[in-house]
């Protein structure tokens, strides 16, 4: 039970790290968006 | 707008660069207008006008909220933002506002600070450490609006932005960022307050360093010497105080670490200080856990990392004082320059001399230089001769002589006479000012090669993080017990490892040592591209005249047919007076210097590219080439052993007539610069392939290519065809360099992989290449080049070291070792070989201001160390 968790708990930390590092930059996005007019 | 002012209420804007801003200013103001049709926005003036009766305030403040600041424009006010034709005649200014309009001031209220000149806006930015945050900080500033282009030196600590925008909305997208940041209005007040601030920072750093340090060592000493690191019921109690009391220095010592990684997560980045909160947290957070339930884990995971944290956190802050101490060091080169500036001139007003501050000189003073004082502003000499030592800006070691008229540089020195000269550029416009900025710009660009290493690092923390978890699992399911233990360890080890900060001093830091040491040589460098690129070059172009030549022709040789050569100076001479080609000035020196009476000659008349011509005593006398007094019906077989053995040294014979009777002929050539051919031989040296264009005919342009000892020439190139013979040598595969000095070189200088315009030389020449020669001996392109190879060999260690150190270590610290030797790096360990790894970056790129090219002059070495000379002055 208790490696289940600490296992199941790292990948969801990975699929975090992904997921906020790369696909929800909201950041970047909104920046190249408005490169994009020039 | 000004058509119907009364009628209209009227906004000035700044930030609005496209139509998506118009749209969105548009519907912003929708709801107060009514229909966003009437809503018009001047993307050239910057201005918005709204149908009557609109509440201009809540309008701007509307605006202002989408993101273009904007207020109501006042008729009979100076306009506060960008906008300069609304008070102005606008028939007067729609010309020239179409370009400056998103170029010139940015404050839209009244901030004072603003774009420059450039659309530029530059900031000192505190807090970055590495290149992610480089990344941070750049994408911080695009994600203003209005801004095309923004650029972070991690080298300096300063950001650029190109662009129309407040800069107040830079220094909160910075802030909001996670670092600190300040819109540089002075340059010299920037500075000194950089370097006030750096010191201030060192010595906080220090004192960080110690109390970390000495909790961290204390802690080791407490738990190894006279307990234990595991928690056992006797101790538990001391370990939970020992606990809170290093969380307090954790926080007091390091908590720019730790608000640092905050911001950026917020702003979905990663940096540096992400893998140093999350390492030293990790650590701590686990030690925590063990001292408050030890119960919750096996006996044998009950140790405690308390220490670790504080010394991490110690050794990252001596790393980051130190690193900081030898930054200082590589921006000398600029404050040498600063340092030139005169700070008073005696100006003399209503006939009156007075000191005043260098700032408040106009164009048009005139300044009054005594021996020994430094000139203020450059301008040209109105009374007095003198020699002026301008080894500070050219390099040169010998003071040039100066005389009326001639044109004076501030920063230099006057080391004889008392002059009195005419201001012509002050403040920022003078030479010096221009190289400073240059150079400064220089040290803070990145070449190609620097792009990418900041590519990698983008993506390397957030990669880190999933190692160091991956890393976690690994160990928690197939590690050794106490696994909790281990697994903590290899995360936490891997974290503090990673920190790219090494990565990211690797190139800005050799660059700017590489820049500045090139510019001690009278070598500026204006991209860090022109200078990873002039390390590759393999075929140097050379324009002849004032680049291997003096650029001043002389008479070498006085032929005449009937012996009388007296008379011959005196008839060519009597023509020339009237003419302002160089070939002119060249026979007129030598009749002065033969004391000839000059001839009186009517109807003279210049013809282009063929010689001149006049009358005396109602008969014509032509000076000029072969061709045209052959076509004029002259005779000229006697004079061609003599026409022979000018051309066989180089120089350019000019056939005198009298009607159809030839008279005799004058050489005139272009010497040599005496350090051309060593400069050439440099070339030969470096593996470096010279090439001459010029313009000369095929026999004098091979006489000079032999003197000079170069390896191929193209004669009778016309200036305009110089960038055919660039472009087709680049289509050979060759990586070309040029080497010219005026402005009919500039197509070519720019067609070239790197330009090196020779000479303080004209603006034009100066943009068109990548690196100016502020001495006019050829023996800047060999030093340019050698510092260059020296710089991009150093960038490549700088930056092999730290791919090595990161790729190596991260395995080592994952614990890739454990199964074979059972190796496990501590976390301190890998926080220490951080620090060690920014340390010896930034300490390799300093060894490059030892670097010296192998120009060695002959006169005595005090006299030619450009070095040397500047420290003296």
């Amino acid at each position: 039970m208790e490696t289940m968790l600490v296992n199941v708990g790292g990948l969801a930390l990975m699929a975090a790290i992904v997921w906020w590092f790369w696909l929800s930059g909201s950041d970047d996005t909104g920046s190249s968006k408005h490169q994009h007019h020039h | 707008m000004t058509d119907t002012p009364v009628l209209q209420t009227t906004l000035s804007i700044s930030g609005a660069s496209c139509q998506g801003c118009v749209k969105k200013i548009r519907s912003a103001l929708e709801p107060l207008t009514g229909d966003a049709e009437l809503v018009e926005v001047d993307l050239e003036k910057q201005t918005v006008d709204l149908p009557e009766g609109v509440d201009a305030d809540e309008a701007a403040r509307i605006v202002t909220e989408t993101g273009y600041p904007a207020e109501p424009f006042q008729e009979d006010a100076e306009p506060a933002s960008c906008c300069s034709s609304g008070n102005e005649d606008e028939a007067d200014t729609a010309d020239d506002s179409e370009d400056q309009a998103t170029e010139a001031d940015s404050a839209p209220t009244g901030s004072g600070a603003a774009a420059g000149a450039d659309g530029q806006i530059h900031l000192s930015v505190t807090g970055a450490t590495c290149s992610s945050c480089v990344n941070t900080i750049e994408k911080a500033l695009m994600s203003v609006s209005g801004i095309s282009h923004s650029h972070m030196n991690l080298a300096d600590n300063t950001a650029t932005a190109t662009g129309d925008a407040d800069p107040e909305a830079l220094v909160k997208a910075i802030e909001s960022a996670g670092y600190g940041a300040s819109v540089i209005e002075d340059e010299d007040e920037a500075d000194a307050r950089k370097q006030e601030e750096d010191r201030k920072q060192y010595k906080t750093l220090l004192i960080k360093m110690a109390v970390s340090l000495s909790l961290g060592l204390g802690l080791m000493v407490y738990g190894m010497g006279f307990d234990t690191m595991m928690v056992t019921d006797a101790n538990q109690l001391t370990w939970l105080n020992l606990g809170i009391l290093t969380l307090g220095v954790m926080i007091a010592t390091g908590r720019h670490f730790y608000t640092g990684a905050w911001k950026a997560f917020r702003h979905h980045n990663a940096n540096m200080d992400t893998l140093i909160a999350l390492g030293t947290g990790t650590a701590w957070l686990y030690s925590i856990v063990v001292t408050s339930i030890p119960g919750a884990l096996p006996e044998m995971a009950r140790h405690v990392y308390f220490e670790a944290s504080a010394m991490i956190i110690g050794l990252i802050n001596l790393g980051q004082a130190l690193e900081l101490r030898a930054k200082g060091k590589t921006s000398e080169a600029v404050r040498r320059l600063l340092d030139l500036r005169a700070k008073t001139a005696r100006v003399i007003r209503d006939g009156e001399e007075q000191d005043i501050p260098v700032e408040e000189v106009l164009k048009g003073d005139h300044i009054r230089v005594r021996p020994g004082e430094k000139l203020p502003v450059d301008g040209v000499i109105a009374e007095g001769s003198t020699r002026i030592d301008e080894s500070m800006l050219t390099g040169e070691p010998m003071p040039v002589s100066k005389s009326e008229g001639d044109e004076v540089s501030a920063g230099t020195l006057n080391t004889h006479g008392s002059i009195v000269y005419e201001a012509t550029r002050v403040g920022s416009d003078t030479a010096l000012a221009q190289i400073i900025k240059l150079v400064k710009k220089a040290q803070g660009s990145k070449p190609a090669i620097g792009r990418l290493a900041d590519k990698i690092s983008s993506v390397f923390v957030p990669t880190v993080m999933l190692i160091a978890v991956v890393a976690a699992l690994v160990w928690y399911n197939v590690g050794p017990e106490p696994a909790v233990v281990h697994m903590m360890v290899a995360a936490t080890t891997v974290l503090i490892i990673a920190c790219p900060c090494a990565l990211g001093l690797a190139t800005p830091m050799s660059v700017m040592v590489g820049v500045g040491k090139a510019a001690e040589y009278g070598a500026l460098i204006r991209q860090g591209d022109a200078l990873q690129t002039a390390g590759k070059l393999d075929l140097v172009i050379l324009d002849k005249t004032g680049t291997i030549t003096e650029g001043h022709p002389a008479v070498t040789r006085v032929h005449a047919s009937d012996g009388e050569e007296q008379r011959l100076l005196a008839l060519a001479a009597g023509l020339e007076q009237h003419s302002e080609h160089p070939l002119a000035e060249a026979i007129l020196a030598k009749a002065k210097e033969k004391s000839v009476q000059l001839e009186k000659l009517t109807g003279f008349e210049a013809l282009n590219g063929k010689g001149v011509q006049g009358e005396l005593d109602g008969k014509p006398v032509r000076l000029g080439n072969r061709r045209w007094l052959e076509d004029q019906g002259v005779t000229l077989g006697d004079l061609d052993d003599a026409a022979h053995s000018i051309t066989q040294e180089a120089g350019t014979p000019l056939f005198l007539a009298l009607g159809t009777e030839a008279l005799g002929v004058i050489g005139v050539a272009d010497a040599i610069k005496p350090d051309s051919k060593a400069a050439i031989q440099r070339l030969h040296k470096a593996g470096i392939k010279v090439m001459m264009v010029t313009g000369d005919v095929d026999a004098t342009a091979k006489a000079i290519a032999k003197k000079a000892g170069i390896d191929d020439y193209r004669a009778e190139v016309l200036p305009e065809d110089k960038a055919e013979v660039v472009s087709e040598m680049r289509g050979k595969g060759h990586t070309v360099a040029m080497v010219g000095d005026g402005i009919n070189d500039a197509p070519a200088l720019a067609a070239a992989d790197v330009g090196f315009a020779i000479g303080t030389g004209t603006d034009v020449a100066i943009e068109s290449a990548g690196i100016t020669l502020m001495r006019g001996s050829l023996h800047g392109v060999p030093d340019a080049i050698e510092i260059s190879r020296a710089t991009v060999k150093n960038i490549h260690q700088n930056l092999f070291g730290a791919f090595v150190y990161n790729t190596m270590g991260i395995p080592v610290a994952a614990g890739l070792l454990y199964p074979v030797w059972g190796i496990l790096m501590s976390p301190i360990l890998a926080g220490a070989a951080m620090s060690l790894s920014s340390v010896t970056v930034v300490s390799n790129a300093n060894r490059l201001r030892l670097f010296r090219t192998s120009h060695r002059p002959e006169q005595n070495d005090s006299n030619s160390d450009p070095k040397q000379q500047q420290e003296r002055n």
